[in-house]
């Protein structure tokens, strides 16, 4: 099977569920002639046509309110909300009326909607173009939020999400849209985590492109006698609080990677449901998260917020109690 | 012309969809709208009673003094057609033939409200009325309708979607994006401006720049004003407007004049209103204009007039005891924030 | 048998108070119909009845205050007899509104025998203002001299002949100078918010009236755009109202400073429980004279209460300062 880039494989999943339910429309700015600002819906809008395919103007409520109305009429709408940043032009309609008719309703009707965004730092898009908005809806029952970091993962969670018939939020981490992979025709549960590398001695939380800066961690941490396991959350609400206690019962240490501001962060929420469950186990429990600073855009401090690989590594190290392999080098 | 009563609860309100707007020869439909505006109005006032009383909780916001609109609209409604409200919607949920007991027992918190207790008043949802739902944000009706007529003329199917706001949403984003979205992709929605002279303490002429119709307007939206007190003027507005959008002729807009005779909600000051004000609207009481005119145009007595409204009140006090004696949800299994899926896992 | 609750007027009102019955027993009641007026939290509102039939026994009569939801009268249903009463009343709980005359228990209190006082609605309510502001403002005072014979003077002399206007007394002067001051002192017009002070453009300076055993702050508003004739016909106006019962919420809204006077036969000196939110209050003691050469001297010592979240010494005393030398100054 040939790789295909992260952002082929989400417009593979919009156009072969466009074809298999009628039901199915796009909509979003920018998404139909243009192909999307990050050209990820490119050719859609020629396979579907105008009607399937809606191009707005810039009214992120409009869009969120009219994919409600949609949805609860029998339609399952996919919008584009360009920038996850942009949420918060949404917010009311997703929140206040997406996320809780369904148990307003008392069960009359769920909301099948999914909303797709970029987010992510270290684009160099500045703050206000480089947030991972689902810190905000963490405590909003009723939205489901995904977050693959693979083509794979990015096709078979996209496909559950727009079949599932609950509002969910499908965050697309703008530095994996180059992304190269394989990718097999199957659907990704949605709530289900995946073990990217098994080890015995911390358990490393992340999700996105924090996984492939955890994997590469660990082999840094390899060779300072660590062996770190890596759990990809892929869904980040409701996440897998199943696997990874499975995995810290096994190293009883887990640290949670998050490319966000500390403070109310979902890295808090994983943290907080792994220690009431192993409380009494834990030999050490700690998050890796960005200042609470608005994220600034000059390269090397946009540098300096980011937990990258290497930050991860000695982070580890440190709390640990062993040095840096680099640092044992140079002395 | 075809009437489907609600059979819903134990006491139904006859909901009229007539073909054409034409009452002059519909005796037993103009007598149907009256005496449903007079029971919207005894069960304003019953809400309101048992609000004071300490079994409505929280906040209710009345419709009393605007019946003619809410009701006047639905009543030229077809089955495939869809409303959007407000949380001052209770007389809209009247006029679609929503059970009053499940309404007023929802209010009510008990366990045989609509939403057994989940919603309370501002959010009254029931899809078989082709209620898709009251609105406790504001413009938040603007929106839902806006996204439902996207869904009718996708599937093109022959319904409208009405959105029922008030004056205070012309200054909402709501208003202002999906009017303009609604307008560029012609969507069959309906939208009817319920201006009852006030946002909540604030004059709306005082903080709305330049008034609604010329926003409205200024979209390619037509738009006209209607005497909200008249449900007969209302209906013929709402009739056409309604016929419009479902020819494709895309977004309609009524701008309607009434009163709000209650507070925004329990306990505002009611003196931020001029003095006269008040009576000078009730002295064109939907209910006057309507009685004299079942009277004029239909040769009803005074006497038959009255009886209307003794059985429409008595009605509502039967509703109001059944509501009453009805027991509370008990907490318990709340169900679940989402829908179980199950997600064919073919390709 | 229908009942008739002292209704909720409001979602924080912990009690009501019958000011006035407007039917009587044996008298028709008609869905509608005004049926009583309530007072609560200051203001009064008819209370229309929601229930049709005949009045039948009043629970709660003039005066009494009961929580909302407490039944306080009771109709009888169209078509309802009162021997199906009986059986009901048997059944009925005690009412709250009924404890009151319970006659005195005899005891061997040392202190001898008691009789009960109730409070009455607005006196319950300055208890409660009281303790909270006690509880949560740290009080200090500071109090000045203030020599008013130019002031008393100048009053005086003014009034033009076939004035009928109300003489301004010393608390309309003081509201006056207070007013003014408080142009100038921005932070005594304001209120404390946690994290910072919040100072308003209005300055409506409320005063004390007593009120049976308790006491009214009407205020007087845009204090500091007003004429001492003006004050006065204001204050005059005000304390009417709060004399007939017939002031509203409105009256007493709004209030930025406040002043309390109590009278010519009122001590020397005295200090003042600021009411919350404001973070002062300006307590003015009888004007006594003080032999002086070559005059008689009229003085009157001002106590100022301040907020020391707010407030320093420094802020008290230049605000204080100010108003004495508007004082001593009059008119200007």
């Amino acid at each position: 099977m040939p790789e295909i880039e992260f952002r082929q494989a989400i417009r593979d999943a919009i156009g072969e569920e466009m074809s298999r339910d009628d039901s199915v429309v796009l909509i979003g700015e920018d998404v139909g002639a243009a192909g999307g600002v990050f050209q990820v819906t490119r050719g859609l809008h020629e396979q579907f046509g105008s009607r399937r395919v809606v191009d707005t103007p810039i009214s992120e409520l409009a869009l969120a309110g009219t994919a409600f109305g949609a949805a609860i009429s029998g339609l399952r709408p996919i919008i584009e909300i360009m920038f996850g940043d942009f949420m918060t032009l949404a917010m009311d309609s997703l929140v206040n009326q997406s996320a809780k008719y369904w148990f307003l309703s008392n069960e009359q009707s769920s909301v099948p909607l999914v909303v797709r965004s970029a987010v992510g730092p270290g684009g160099r898009f500045g703050p206000i173009h480089s947030q991972i908005h689902a810190s905000w809806f963490m405590s909003v029952p009723g939205i489901k939020i995904v977050a693959p970091s693979t083509p794979a993962d990015a096709k078979g969670l996209l496909t559950s999400a727009i079949r599932d018939d609950n509002p969910v939020l499908f965050l697309e981490h703008k530095r994996l849209y180059a992304l190269k992979g394989d990718v097999e025709t199957q659907v990704v549960p949605i709530g289900v985590a995946a073990t990217a590398r098994t080890g015995t001695d911390i358990t490393i939380v992340t999700a996105m492109k924090s996984v492939h800066d955890a994997l590469a961690a660990a082999e840094t941490l390899a060779e300072a006698g660590i062996d770190a396991e890596v759990i990809d959350l892929r869904t980040l609400r409701p996440f897998d609080l199943t696997t990874v206690l499975d995995s810290v019962s096994k190293t009883k240490r887990i640290v949670v990677v998050e490319e966000g501001p500390r403070t109310g962060g979902w890295a808090a929420e994983v943290l907080a449901s792994v220690v009431e469950h192993r409380v009494g186990s834990l030999q050490v429990a700690w998050r890796l998260a960005m200042p609470d600073i608005p994220l600034p855009y000059s390269p090397p401090l946009e540098d300096a917020f980011l937990p990258d690989a290497e930050r991860i590594a000695t982070s580890v190290l440190q709390r640990l109690g062993a040095e840096s392999p680099r640092a044992r080098a140079t002395t | 012309m075809t009437t489907e009563s609600a059979g819903v609860g134990s006491v139904g309100v006859t909901r009229f969809w007539t073909a054409t707007a034409d009452l002059e020869d519909d005796r037993e439909a103009a007598v149907g709208l009256f005496r449903t505006m007079a029971f919207a109005r005894r069960f304003e006032e019953t809400t309101q009673s048992l609000f004071l009383r300490g079994a409505i909780y929280g906040s209710t916001h009345l419709g009393a003094g605007q019946e003619a609109v809410s009701i006047g609209v639905c009543s030229v409604l077809q089955p495939q057609d869809r409303v959007a409200a407000t949380y001052r919607g209770h007389t809209t949920c009247l006029g679609l033939g929503i059970s009053p007991v499940g309404l007023l027992a929802e209010m009510m918190g008990k366990g045989n409200g609509i939403s057994a207790g989940r919603s309370g008043s501002m959010n009254i949802i029931s899809l078989e009325h082709g209620l898709i739902g009251c609105f406790g944000i504001v413009g938040g009706s603007i929106a839902a309708a806006t996204g439902v007529a996207f869904a009718l003329k996708y599937q093109g199917k022959d319904g409208v979607a009405v959105a029922f706001f008030g004056d205070g949403a012309a200054n909402q984003g709501y208003f202002q994006e999906c009017l303009n979205f609604a307008s560029i992709q012609a969507l069959p929605v309906v939208l009817i401006c319920e201006n009852n002279q006030y946002m909540e303490f604030t004059a709306t002429g005082a903080v709305t720049a330049g008034g609604i119709l010329p926003r409205v307007r200024a979209l390619g939206i037509p738009a006209e004003e209607v005497d909200g007190q008249d449900v007969w003027a209302v209906r013929e507005a709402a009739a056409q407007a309604v016929a419009r959008a479902r020819a494709g002729k895309g977004p309609q807009f009524i701008e309607a004049q009434t009163y709000r005779y209650s507070d925004h909600a329990r306990g505002d000051p009611i003196n931020y209103r001029p003095d006269g004000e008040m009576d000078a609207w009730k002295a064109r009481d939907p209910l006057l204009i309507a009685r004299s005119r079942l009277m004029s145009m239909y040769g009803l007595a005074e006497a038959e007039v009255n009886a209307l409204v003794e059985s429409a009140n008595a009605q509502v006090a039967s509703v109001r005891a059944e509501a009453t004696a009805a027991g509370f949800p008990v907490p318990g299994d709340f169900g679940s924030e989402f829908r179980e899926t199950a997600v064919a896992s073919d390709a | 048998m229908i009942d008739i609750v002292m209704p909720f007027l409001s979602g924080t009102m912990e009690e009501g108070t019958i000011r006035r019955w407007l039917k009587q027993p044996g008298e028709n009641v008609e869905f509608g119909d005004d049926l009583v007026e309530v007072e609560a939290d200051k203001a009064t509102v008819v209370y229309q009845s929601d229930e049709s039939g005949i009045l039948d026994e009043i629970l709660a009569g003039e005066g009494a205050t009961v929580p909302p939801g407490s039944v306080i009268a009771r109709l009888l249903a169209p078509g309802e007899s009162h021997s199906s009463r009986a059986v009901q009343d048997a059944a009925a709980t005690p009412n709250p509104a009924s404890r009151a005359a319970a006659p005195p228990r005899r005891s061997a209190d040392p202190r001898g025998g008691s009789e009960e006082i109730a409070l009455s609605a607005a006196e319950r309510a300055m208890v409660r203002q009281v303790v909270a502001s006690k509880a949560t403002i740290p009080h200090f005072y500071m109090s000045v001299d203030v020599d008013l014979m130019r002031a008393i003077d100048a009053m005086q002399r003014t009034r033009a002949d076939g004035d009928h206007s109300p003489h301004p007394t010393i608390s309309d002067l003081m509201i006056h100078a207070c007013a003014t001051a408080l142009r100038a002192h921005r932070r005594l017009n304001s209120v404390f918010a946690d994290s910072h002070i919040q100072t308003f453009a209005r300055v409506n300076i409320a005063f004390a009236v007593a009120t049976g055993n308790s006491v009214s702050t009407p205020v007087v508003l845009d204090a500091d755009n007003r004429t001492l004739e003006s004050i006065a016909l204001e204050t005059r106006r005000l304390t009417q109202l709060v004399r007939d019962e017939t002031a509203t919420a409105h009256d007493y809204a709004g209030a930025t400073f406040t002043i309390s006077n109590l009278g010519k036969d009122g001590p020397d000196a005295f200090s003042a429980v600021i009411p919350p939110p404001q973070v002062a209050i300006l307590a003015i003691g009888r004007v006594r004279s003080i032999p002086s050469s070559p005059a008689v001297v009229k003085v009157t010592t001002l106590t100022l209460s301040s907020d020391h979240r707010v407030l320093s010494g420094v802020h008290a005393a230049a605000f204080l300062a100010t108003v004495r030398t508007l004082l001593e100054a009059w008119p200007g």
